[in-house]
Order: C-alpha cells, then sequence, then structure tokens
C-alpha cells in the first residue's frame, strides 16, 4: 500500500483553511488539519473534515456525455471535445463572438481561471466571461473600488482576535466562515467587543456586545445614523478625514437627516441600540467591520459596501493595522476568479479590457487581436439568452438553475440556447439541460492555487489522477487546440503567464507560494506580500466618501405578502449541496430544507413545529418544513439555499444591484401557509 | 474471528400485509447452522439492504423450529420504505440476534401484564407466544393492545386465540372506530380498570410508542406495580447492534449490548422518565 | 521487567532491521514546515524520534480511519457480500505515552463479547515501540494529570527513553523479546547510571504536574454538582466541527452507510459522535441530546466518568489535540480544572 498525504487547500468556503488529504493507495480516506498553515492553523470546520468524502463518490461524472434525442449518451473525450469544437465555430462563424459566452468558476484554480479566460478572449473573441461573483461578491470589488482603489479585503485575519471591536454586519462567521469565525471567538475571548447587526440572532449575537435585529434590507439607513450619531457626537476622527479622504462635506450632506431616532421605523431598532453601537464602533481603537452577502445581494449591494466604507473612513478605522474592511468571500476561490480577470471588463489583476495598452500587451503575448468592448455580466447573459443575440454558453463548474435567483427565470434562459456546454463535477440541475457534458476534474485532482479571501495565494495540490482522465485546465486547452490555438496547460507555467502580464502579481510563482503562500499585491519578483492595504495611502490615493441613501428592496412587503424572505447559508451544507449532499453525516445533520419563522408569527399562523407549510412568493412556491425559532425578527422568514430537491431559488427575487448586476437574494416578499 | 458486521443472505418466505402501513416478513436465512434462529423473546436482528443501508428489528416471533423468523415493519423512513417493495423470494442480509432478553426467570409462576401500542406488538409477540406454550409456568395473564383503528391491529387471528386460553384474556382499543367496531374506544389505560392480576407481584411488559408508554407506566405505578417489574422496549438510533458504534449510548449503557429491554428502575438510572 | 540500552547508530540498524519484517512501519514524520503526522516510512526514511509539538493526529488513524471500508457488496439484488481483509502486518514506531494507553483502551473496548474484526484484525498484528517524553509535548497537554505520561506502563513491544549518549530500552510484551533476541548485538545492559539519569529527566517533567484525582471528578460529574453556567458557556462555542472526535485517540464511534456504483459497492465506516444532533436523532425528529451542550456533555461524561467506573481509568489521555483543533476553544483541561 502506498500511503501519502497531500498538502492542499479547502474547497469549500473563501477562508481557504489548509489540509493534508489523507491517501492509501489510491483512496482518499481523511482529512489531517495542517497545524504550519498560516490561515486554518490547525482548525478546520465540518465541511473541511468531510472535504474527503465527496471525492471519489460513485455519483462523479466519469465519461463526457452527449445529450442525443433528449437522453445523455456516454462519449469519447475525442468524439466530445471535437463535437463542442465544431458547434463553438459553427456558432462563431454564424452569428459571431458575441453570440458566446463563458462562465467561469470560483470552484476552479487560479490558472484555470486564467485559461478560461484567455480561451474566452483570444479563442473564442468575446469578452463575454464571468462568473459566479456576480451573484455574491461583484458588489464588493465595484463598491470598495471605488471608495478605497481596491475590491478586496484590506487586512488579514491574523489581526482579529487583537480587535478591540469588530462589527459584523449580514455576516454568520460561526456558520458560513467557521474559522474565521474561530479568531472572532477568539478576539472575545480575549476580550473584544462585537456588534452584530442581523435579521437572525445568530450564534455570535450570543456573545455580543451589542445585537442589532435590523430587517432585511434596510442597512444604509442603519449605516447612515451611526455615521449621523457618531459625526454629532464628534466621535468622528477628524484628522484622517482631513488628511486621507475627500468628500466628507458630501457625505455629511446625504447623513444629516439620518438620526437614529429618524430610521427606527424603517429598520425596525431601537435608536439607542444604534447610538450604543455608534459609540462603541467610533471609539475602539482597533476596530474593523465584518461583512458578507447580507451586504451584497441586495438591489442596493453596492451602497452597502459604500456605507461602510464611509462608516470606517469617518471613524479612521481603515488604512491600517488592526482596521478595516473584510469581505467574506463566499468560496474557495472567488477572490482568484476575479483576480484572474474572469470578469466581461477585466483582464487578470483588474486591468480593463477598454484600456488600449493594457489590450495590446495581453494581444502580443498571446499573438491575436482581442475584442475591445466589455462583455456581458452573468446577469446580462440570462436576459441576452431570452433576447436571443446569445445563442451558446459554456459553463465550467456552477449550477445556474439552483444558484441564481428566480429559478424559472434562468430554466428559460438556458432553454433558450442553441448549444450549452457544461463542465461539470456531478450531474447537477443544470449540468441536465446542457448538449455536452464534459467531466471535470475536483480540487483534488489538479495542482494549482487558489485565492482566500484575504488575498493569500495558496496551492492547490494533486492526490489522485483525475476520475475523467482531465483536469478542467486540459480540457479547455485541447477545445482550444481543435479551434485552432495552443494554450499551455501545465499550471505552474500558466502561473507564470499570468505574472508576468499581472503588475498585481508579478512575485506570484508556485516555487515563492510553497511555504505559507502570498498575499497579494506582489508586485515585484521578490516583494514579500501585502497583509494589509492602503497603508499611509489609498491605492486610489485619498478615500472617497459617496453619499449614498436608503433605498427599500425592489419587492416589499404588502398585504398579499407580509413577510420578508431572506435566505443564506448554514455550517454544514455548502451552496447547492453537490458536494456537501455526499457526504454521510452531513447529510444526516440536515437532509431536507425548512423556512425559519418567529413563534409570534407561527401561533398567529398556527403553525407547529416542523410541520410542513407552503411558501410562497410572486415567483414561485415551495413546500417545506417548518423551524419554528426566536432566533428571527417577527415578519422575517429565512431560508438555507442548499437542498437541490426543494431549491429555495424558485421564490427569490432577480431584481439586480443596477451597478454590479448582483441579484436580490436577501429580500423578497413572501407569504407562508399552512398546507 | 468473525466479521460481526458482515450480514448472511435469508430469502423471503412469505409477505403478510398486517395493516395498511405495515407488513411481516417471514424469513429463512440460507446458512441453516446459523445461530440467527437460536434467539430468545425480546432480541432484535439486523437487517440489510444493500444501497439503503441497515436497521434493527426486534424478532416477531418466538423461536420455531422450521428454520425461518418473522419480523414485523412499518413504513416510516426510507430503508422500511424500500423493504416494503420488496416480494417472496427476494433476498437480504441479516445478522444477530441481538440484545438481552426479557427476565424469563423472574417471571416464572407470575401474572403477568401486557400492554402493547400499534406496531408494538410486534416485540411482544415472541414473549407472549412463549408464555402460551409453557402455560401451566406461569399465573394470570392480561394482554391490554390500543391501535388507531381496527384496520392496524397487527394479527388479528392470533390475537383472537389468545384469548381461548386458560386464565387469560385479551383487551382491544382503538383510537378511530369504524363501523363494524363494536369494542371500546380510547387510549390503552382506559383498559387498566379492567385487568385483574395482583399489583404487587405481577410483571408488566411494554411496547409501543413513547407516549403512550410514558402515560401507560405513570397509571400503573399509581395501580401499585413495581418499579422493577416493569419492563418496557427503548427505542434507540443504532448502527452497529453490538455496543461498538456508539450511537445508543446512554450513560454508560449500550441500548443494544445491555437492551433494548430495560426495567422502569433501570430507565429512571439512566435518566429517562420514558 | 528487563532494562536494556541501545546507542542511537544501534537504534538506525535496528529500524532497518524491522523494516524489513513488516509491511508498513508507521511513525512520526515531518510533512510541510512543522507539521507532524504518522505515515508510513518504511520507504522514504523519514521517520523522527526528536519534534517539537505532539502529531496532528493520533495514529489511531492507521488502526481505525477517518473512513474504512467494512466488506464489499458484490450485488444488491442477491444481497451478497464479501469480506474485506487487512492482513498487514504493521510496526508502530515513537509513540508517545498518551498514544499507546489510548490504542490500548480502544482494543478493550472493540474486544468484549463481540469483537470489532476490523480493529482488532490490525491491532493483534501491530507491534508497537513508545518513545517515552522527556518534555510537554505543548503548553496544553495534560498527560501527567490523566495518568497516562511520561512513561507508557503498559500496551508496548519497547519503549524508548532518550538519554545523552543514547537510548534505554525497557522491553514490554513478548513481541519485544523477541525483537531483542532477533538483534541481540544491539542492545547492552543499561547502566545504573543511565537509569539515574533517564529518572532525573522524566521527573524534570512531572515536576508542579500533580496526577489528578479522577474519582473524585467522576464522582462530582456523576452528580451532576457542576453550575449550569460551564454548560450554557460550552453550549455557545461549540460549532459542530466534529474536531475533537476525529483527532481523539480514544474516540471510537462510528457511522455506517453503504456506497453503490451501481449493483455493487461497499459499506463503510466514518468517525462519527457526540457533537452531532444526527448521532443519535431517531425517528420522527426526536433528539435525545437536543442542545450543543448536551452533546458536548455526553461526551466530557464518556471520558471523564463513565470510563472511570468501567475501565478504572478516564479515557481522556491529556493529548490537547481537541484543544487545538477546536474553533469553539473549549477545553477540556479547562474544564476539569473548574471542576
Amino acid at each position: 500500500m502506498i500511503t501519502k498525504r497531500v498538502l492542499t487547500t479547502c474547497p469549500y468556503c473563501g477562508v481557504g483553511c489548509g489540509f493534508y488529504l489523507d491517501v492509501r493507495d489510491a483512496r482518499i480516506v481523511g482529512v489531517i488539519p495542517s497545524k504550519s498553515n498560516p490561515v486554518s492553523k490547525g482548525y478546520l470546520c465540518v465541511k473541511g473534515w468531510h472535504a474527503h468524502e465527496p471525492i471519489q463518490h460513485p455519483d462523479r461524472l466519469k465519461k463526457p456525455l452527449i445529450k442525443e434525442n433528449g437522453k445523455f449518451k456516454e462519449a469519447s473525450w475525442d468524439a466530445a471535445l471535437d463535437y463542442v469544437a465544431a458547434r463553438l465555430k459553427q456558432i462563431k462563424n454564424k452569428y459571431g463572438p458575441d453570440a458566446l459566452a463563458v462562465c467561469a468558476s470560483a470552484r476552479c484554480t487560479n490558472e484555470e481561471n486564467f485559461l478560461m479566460m484567455k480561451f474566452s478572449r483570444a479563442v473564442l473573441g468575446t469578452n463575454n466571461v464571468d462568473h459566479c461573483a456576480r451573484t455574491c461578491h461583484a458588489a464588493t470589488v465595484a463598491g470598495l473600488n471605488q471608495s478605497f482603489g481596491s475590491g478586496a479585503s484590506t487586512n488579514s485575519y491574523d489581526e482579529l482576535p487583537f480587535m478591540d471591536c469588530i462589527l459584523i454586519i449580514g455576516s454568520n462567521p460561526t456558520e458560513a466562515h467557521p474559522i474565521v469565525g474561530w479568531r472572532v471567538r477568539t478576539a472575545i475571548d480575549n476580550g473584544a467587543k462585537i456588534i452584530v447587526c442581523d435579521p437572525r440572532k445568530i450564534l455570535v449575537a450570543e456573545s455580543a456586545y451589542v445585537y442589532i435585529q435590523q430587517y432585511p434590507g434596510t442597512d444604509i439607513a442603519l449605516l447612515n445614523a451611526m455615521i449621523n450619531f457618531i459625526v454629532t457626537q464628534e466621535l468622528h476622527d477628524k484628522e484622517f478625514i482631513a488628511k486621507r479622504t475627500e468628500g466628507f462635506s458630501e457625505l455629511w450632506d446625504a447623513v444629516k437627516d439620518y438620526t437614529p431616532e429618524s430610521v427606527e421605523d424603517v429598520t425596525g431598532v431601537k435608536a439607542e441600540l444604534i447610538k450604543q453601537a455608534a459609540k462603541l464602533y467610533a471609539t475602539s481603537k482597533r476596530a474593523c467591520i465584518m461583512y458578507s452577502l447580507g451586504m451584497t445581494e441586495h438591489t442596493v449591494g453596492t451602497d452597502n459596501i459604500i456605507a461602510m466604507a464611509n462608516l470606517a473612513m469617518v471613524c479612521g478605522h481603515v488604512g491600517r493595522e488592526f482596521s478595516g474592511l473584510y469581505p467574506m468571500r463566499g468560496q474557495n476561490n472567488v477572490q482568484g476568479a476575479c483576480d484572474m480577470g474572469a470578469l466581461p471588463n477585466v483582464y487578470s489583476g483588474y486591468q480593463p479590457v477598454t484600456d488600449e495598452a493594457i489590450r495590446k500587451k495581453f494581444a502580443d503575448a498571446w499573438r491575436v487581436n482581442l475584442p475591445a468592448v466589455k462583455g456581458l455580466t452573468l446577469t446580462d447573459m440570462i436576459y441576452k439568452a431570452i433576447e436571443g443575440p446569445l445563442k451558446c454558453f459554456y459553463i465550467i463548474g456552477e449550477d445556474q438553475v439552483r444558484t441564481d435567483p428566480n429559478t424559472h427565470w434562468i430554466e428559460q434562459a438556458l432553454d433558450s440556447l442553441e448549444f450549452l456546454v457544461i463542465q461539470e463535477i456531478f450531474l447537477s440541475e443544470t449540468a441536465k439541460k446542457a448538449d455536452v457534458i464534459l467531466p471535470g476534474a475536483s480540487f483534488a485532482e489538479k495542482d494549482g492555487t487558489f485565492t482566500c479571501a484575504e488575498r493569500r495565494f495558496q496551492r492547490v495540490r494533486k492526490a489522485i489522477e483525475p476520475i475523467s482522465g482531465k483536469t478542467d485546465g486540459e480540457i479547455i486547452c485541447e477545445i482550444a487546440q481543435r479551434l485552432g490555438y495552443t494554450m499551455e496547460s501545465d499550471p505552474e507555467k500558466v502561473c507564470d503567464e499570468m505574472a508576468s502580464l499581472t503588475p498585481l502579481y508579478t512575485g506570484v510563482s508556485f516555487e515563492r507560494l510553497e511555504d505559507n503562500g502570498l498575499q497579494w499585491p506582489v508586485p515585484e519578483k521578490n516583494h514579500p506580500g501585502t497583509p494589509v492595504v492602503h497603508l499611509g495611502k489609498f491605492i486610489r490615493g485619498l478615500g472617497k466618501f459617496i453619499p449614498v441613501r436608503h433605498k427599500p428592496p425592489a419587492e416589499v412587503t404588502d398585504k398579499e405578502y407580509p413577510f420578508i424572505l431572506s435566505t443564506g447559508r448554514m455550517l454544514f451544507h455548502y451552496n447547492t449541496g453537490t458536494m456537501t449532499t455526499r457526504v454521510a453525516n452531513i447529510l444526516r445533520e440536515y437532509p431536507r430544507n425548512f423556512v425559519q419563522i418567529n413563534p409570534a408569527d407561527a401561533q398567529r399562523l398556527g403553525i407547529k413545529k416542523q410541520e410542513r407549510v407552503m411558501v410562497r412568493t410572486r415567483r414561485g412556491e415551495l413546500k417545506v418544513a417548518a423551524q419554528i425559532t426566536d432566533k428571527i425578527k417577527p415578519g422575517v422568514l429565512w431560508m438555507p439555499f442548499h437542498f437541490s430537491d426543494e431549491p429555495t431559488n424558485v421564490l427569490t427575487n432577480n431584481a439586480f444591484d443596477p451597478v454590479c448586476r448582483t441579484g436580490e437574494y436577501k429580500a423578497c416578499a413572501a407569504k407562508i401557509e399552512k398546507i | 474471528m468473525k466479521n460481526e458486521y458482515l450480514p448472511i443472505k435469508a430469502v423471503i418466505e412469505k409477505v403478510i400485509v398486517e395493516s395498511p402501513d405495515a407488513k411481516t416478513f417471514i424469513l429463512r436465512p440460507i446458512d441453516k447452522t446459523n445461530h440467527m434462529l437460536k434467539h430468545k423473546p425480546g432480541q432484535f436482528v439486523m437487517l440489510s439492504l444493500a444501497g439503503y443501508g441497515e436497521a434493527p428489528f426486534t424478532y416477531a416471533s418466538s423461536p420455531i423450529k422450521d428454520g425461518v423468523f418473522q419480523i414485523s415493519v412499518r413504513r416510516v423512513g426510507i430503508l422500511t420504505h424500500a423493504l416494503h417493495q420488496l416480494k417472496e423470494k427476494d433476498i437480504v442480509g441479516v445478522r444477530g440476534p441481538y440484545g438481552n432478553t426479557f427476565p424469563l426467570a423472574k417471571i416464572k409462576n407470575k401474572d403477568i401484564l401486557f400492554i402493547a401500542g400499534g406496531c408494538g406488538m410486534a416485540p411482544l409477540r415472541p414473549l407472549i407466544q412463549y408464555v402460551f406454550k409453557n402455560r401451566k409456568d406461569y399465573g394470570r395473564i392480561e394482554i391490554i393492545y390500543g391501535c388507531r383503528s381496527p384496520k392496524d391491529i397487527f394479527y388479528k387471528e392470533e390475537i383472537k386465540s389468545w384469548a381461548n386460553n386458560p386464565n387469560s384474556s385479551v383487551h382491544l382499543t382503538v383510537d378511530e372506530p369504524d363501523q363494524a367496531w363494536g369494542g371500546t374506544c380510547g387510549v390503552v389505560c382506559i383498559l387498566l380498570p379492567k385487568i385483574k392480576v395482583n399489583p404487587k407481584t405481577s410483571l408488566v411488559f411494554l411496547c409501543g410508542p413513547g407516549v403512550m408508554i410514558k402515560f401507560a407506566i405513570k397509571d400503573i405505578l399509581k395501580l401499585g406495580f413495581k418499579e422493577n417489574n416493569i419492563y418496557a422496549s427503548l427505542e434507540r438510533y443504532m448502527k452497529c447492534g453490538i455496543g461498538k458504534c456508539g450511537h445508543c449510548y446512554i450513560k454508560g449503557k449500550y441500548v443494544c449490548l445491555d437492551g433494548p429491554n430495560f426495567s422502569y428502575a433501570q430507565m429512571k438510572e439512566l435518566g429517562i422518565d420514558s | 521487567m528487563q532494562r536494556l540500552f541501545i546507542t542511537s547508530e544501534n537504534l538506525k540498524i535496528l529500524v532497518a532491521n524491522l523494516k524489513k519484517s513488516c509491511d508498513e512501519f508507521i511513525a512520526p514524520k515531518k510533512e510541510h514546515l512543522d507539521d507532524i503526522v504518522f505515515a508510513d516510512t518504511k520507504n522514504d526514511h523519514a521517520e523522527l524520534l526528536n519534534y517539537e509539538g505532539n502529531s496532528v493526529i493520533s495514529p489511531r488513524a492507521f488502526l481505525l480511519p477517518q473512513t474504512e471500508e467494512l466488506f464489499e457488496i458484490k450485488s444488491v439484488k442477491n444481497a451478497s457480500f464479501s469480506p474485506i481483509e487487512d492482513k498487514k502486518k504493521r510496526i508502530f514506531y515513537g509513540l508517545r505515552p498518551c498514544d499507546i494507553k489510548a490504542l490500548t483502551l480502544m482494543r478493550s473496548f472493540f474486544s468484549g463479547d463481540f469483537i470489532d474484526l476490523p480493529y482488532q484484525e490490525k491491532y493483534e498484528r501491530s507491534t508497537f515501540i513508545a518513545l517515552a517524553c522527556n518534555r510537554l509535548c505543548c503548553d496544553e497537554a495534560f498527560c501527567c494529570e490523566m495518568d497516562a505520561g511520561p512513561v507508557a506502563k503498559e500496551g508496548y513491544a519497547l519503549q524508548l527513553v532518550a538519554i545523552a549518549k543514547g537510548y534505554l530500552v525497557d522491553v514490554g510484551a513478548k513481541e519485544g523479546r523477541q525483537i531483542v533476541r532477533e538483534n541481540k548485538k544491539l542492545f547492552t545492559k543499561a547502566k545504573a547510571a543511565d537509569a539515574k539519569e533517564a529518572a532525573v529527566t522524566l521527573r524534570g517533567m512531572t515536576k508542579g504536574r500533580k496526577r489528578i484525582d479522577y474519582k473524585k471528578l467522576a464522582k462530582i460529574m456523576k452528580e451532576d454538582k457542576l453550575k449550569p453556567s460551564v454548560w450554557d458557556d460550552i453550549g455557545l462555542r461549540c460549532v459542530v466541527c466534529s474536531g475533537c472526535i476525529t483527532l481523539c485517540p480514544t474516540c471510537s464511534c462510528f457511522g455506517i452507510a453503504d456506497r453503490l456504483d451501481g449493483d455493487s459497492g461497499t459499506r463503510f465506516r466514518y468517525c462519527d459522535g457526540c457533537p452531532y444532533a444526527g448521532f443519535t436523532r431517531m425517528a420522527g425528529e426526536n433528539t435525545p441530546f437536543p442542545l450543543h451542550k448536551d452533546r458536548i456533555r455526553r461526551f466530557f461524561e464518556h471520558k471523564l466518568n463513565i470510563d472511570v467506573e468501567r475501565y478504572g481509568t478516564p479515557s481522556c489521555v491529556g493529548c490537547a489535540r481537541c484543544i487545538q483543533t477546536c474553533p469553539g476553544n473549549i477545553s477540556i483541561r479547562k474544564f476539569i480544572d473548574t471542576v
């Protein structure tokens, strides 16, 4: 028997924990945490501890499948790749390159994402490339870029245990990012005071100094009121505002009417609590803000982020150590997929496609002409598919049908396409709609890098050979080859190519990542990486105050739909559950979907514990069990989105943020009925 | 050494529909020398349906000679649902017998009261059969059986025959009577005034839904029955059946090894007030 | 007990000889940076005796892996099953006394009226070579307090005690005597001065560390004399990561599931235990241990109370692995101190 331990990075959330896969012969039998990993230090959550189980699950797709007369038939790799290449070529010739679109994957490695965006731009000739950051942290990229000049976490995880105050808003670190949750726990044990703002009384709220239970979709009102109180009480950092920022008077114009008293009704929060929180945050020496999709997945997502940036700058809690904003990224490599330019408007390192000099640099390196106009976002791709101009979609490792809001709308879009290629590891709902399914490889079957939420590049290492025979990178390169363009598929060389074309990551190489990874920016070959950004000076120069005002969600409650429905992630499952429902004890822990409802609401409607109820919105309906809990605010319902058989997203709203195009998962009007 | 986890094959010899949601399976282990058949009243068997896993079922028949045993299964979960789809001649995996047995020595020459609810009749049936087979060794025997409706009564013909034994009686009750039902209606406890056994010395065996057991024990204690003479079968989630997997562990006891049959006195020690 | 001496050079020869006699030579090995894990070093010769800290996982992972196949399902339709046998001879080398005690406890648990063949089969074919601790492996460890260190009392073939010029060797079980017999030339008799040196080192480690009165601890837990706030605090900390039960060298609970590919597949067991609500949940959502605090209590009570009654010793060996991996900063040591 050959036993080996392969050090790699966790494939679930964006925290980026490190562990070894325990391999005996060709079987992966367990997970061993790595104590010397700078992110996880020997800690893991329940998903990480079981990350080995789905890898060799018998349900894995092993052979390419081509749909004939509505039924999938196994095909050889050559047959499938020839067919895909031929169809892509045909559609491109008939309708032009912009009739095609690529959906890259935040689950794949940086190198593969770089290849996907290169494939899209250099081979297909379109900037129509995007990925699921659109449905999570696109608002962060858009918002923080405007305020600070860089759309990522400003500080590092290891500062968290030493904070005096952590403001957690729209984020549930214990469940969604447990190893960051561990640092929050340690901060509490070290005496930090925590402020939690969440419509649900999440676990950290039990240990919080101030707990604010606002209505979903009222965060700007809440944050502006905090700024209002801080400035009226003269608690703001005048020196910081004067030296490092611009636009304060415009901000004050916008927030001066947001007194804590004036927002009581709209937020459902007592003014006194808002004042307490504001005072605590402003007067703490080391204070930071941690947020997640509770802030971004709104029609005002970008504004939400700007409001937080404003609050941080008003108090001078950014641009130095032990401060800043921590956007908790949802997926293992959603940071990396953005960084690698799997976005319609930028190449790797956020270099705009519209900048001629940059475009020329890439065009010269790749020896092709590159399209000059921005491509479509994922949200717009769906619209264009239904409208007609988009004919073909190449989706890698994403289950749009289950993850995007308003399922019926997505299904309509996918059905409108002429050709749909899916690269997947399990037969997802989206894959069932494909014309061709190409079996991809899981994280354990490839080499490469992931970038976690603290901007740290970390290595992913191959533990077993690809079950389907090919990694995702190899598949793309083979299709490119068939379309007459040769791409290097070796991950280490791809990484070098990426570094050579991207000033932000110049110093990144497999060799340098070997020990502890590197936190970008890494602008030079021997640069040590950057744990804290904006030190001394914001990347954009001066930090910019941008006035934002409260706008209600796209859909508000009314007589017919009196509840606000919010959705989210729970500890045991991950996204559409394709992996976690294939782990025996995780599935046993939560096998089915449910809806959380306050006891007062439940009693009024006569709903009993665990009773099956019907949840309805204007877009769909779903039967689920009722979980009655006082952790949720009256008038609010909450559902997880992990269960493919009882999909919550048939209910959610596909109204989106006008800037970053992220859907409003976190607030829509709903009703709940006894069956 | 024997791999205790490895099931042996058993053929489904007959399927009997007991109620709208329950069936009795008569199983014949293929290996006749197997100790599967040497079970005692109160013990259980682990039944495997590959792909669905394993679940414990109490033997529903007393050890009989002709190489078969019975289990009665109500359709509640995924495994039992799949089991209900099976037909005669289909093959399942079985291993056992596991668990403790009812205190057979202790009941000799005593009056016995059986209280069963719904499918809880299945685990008591082997003991009842055993007692009637050796009728002269026991005192008065009273059987109380409550079901949701007349359709849900298990072993209808056999139960009728039990009442023909000397110095024995059977009392039935249902929650939802149909038109043909001429008997008692209501929970099992309302039959307690009818029993004619001496509370001080009699033994009581209960099996049924948790709520029923809880209330029944309360009432029989009031009648003066002794805590260590009252026995009930405990239901716990279990996987291995041999005291290793830890699921059924409570305060140092493994329900699959030390149970599933406990006296009320023991249950109180385990912190389970039913 | 026989006490011998071996030089470091001769120990290398002994290791080389032992490797020839086994299929797997399981020893502490340095992986990435400072991570120490037990691994098969038969071929890469990376075994280490002198390292900082404790190994991340306990050697239990080789006898009771996180996931393990129990048998093959040849055909679902015919209910045909076939055993998977593991006849490998393993030598465990450089085991800490805490892990030796844990493996011995687990062996008693997995025998009894019913034998857990997959564990027992591997255990009985294994040889254990212990290494006494001459310093505490980490700040959190409390093996001396739990009667599990710094030397192993039983359950080993050989136990090495490091001294300046080599190792003292305690010969334990009969496999130990056999190893000595087969490698006679490598050992000499231990000198009194060497024994004294070892005793001084060991005393240095145990200094200021008193064995706790675990009988008293068990009694307090049994009588439920703890303040409810102790459990409430633990309840707010547990995030059900399952790290404690996966790393604990004495945790043995498991779940069983089938994994099929068409008509065939395997039945496997996987690490399972107290922290999960689903571990004890029955049909109809009836959960005997509904809250986090109830489940951690079940975990602590089993180790510190029930097993003291059952085996006369707690089944927590003070290795501190659970403390070092708990994202809620729950510490069984702090808990014991509080009690």
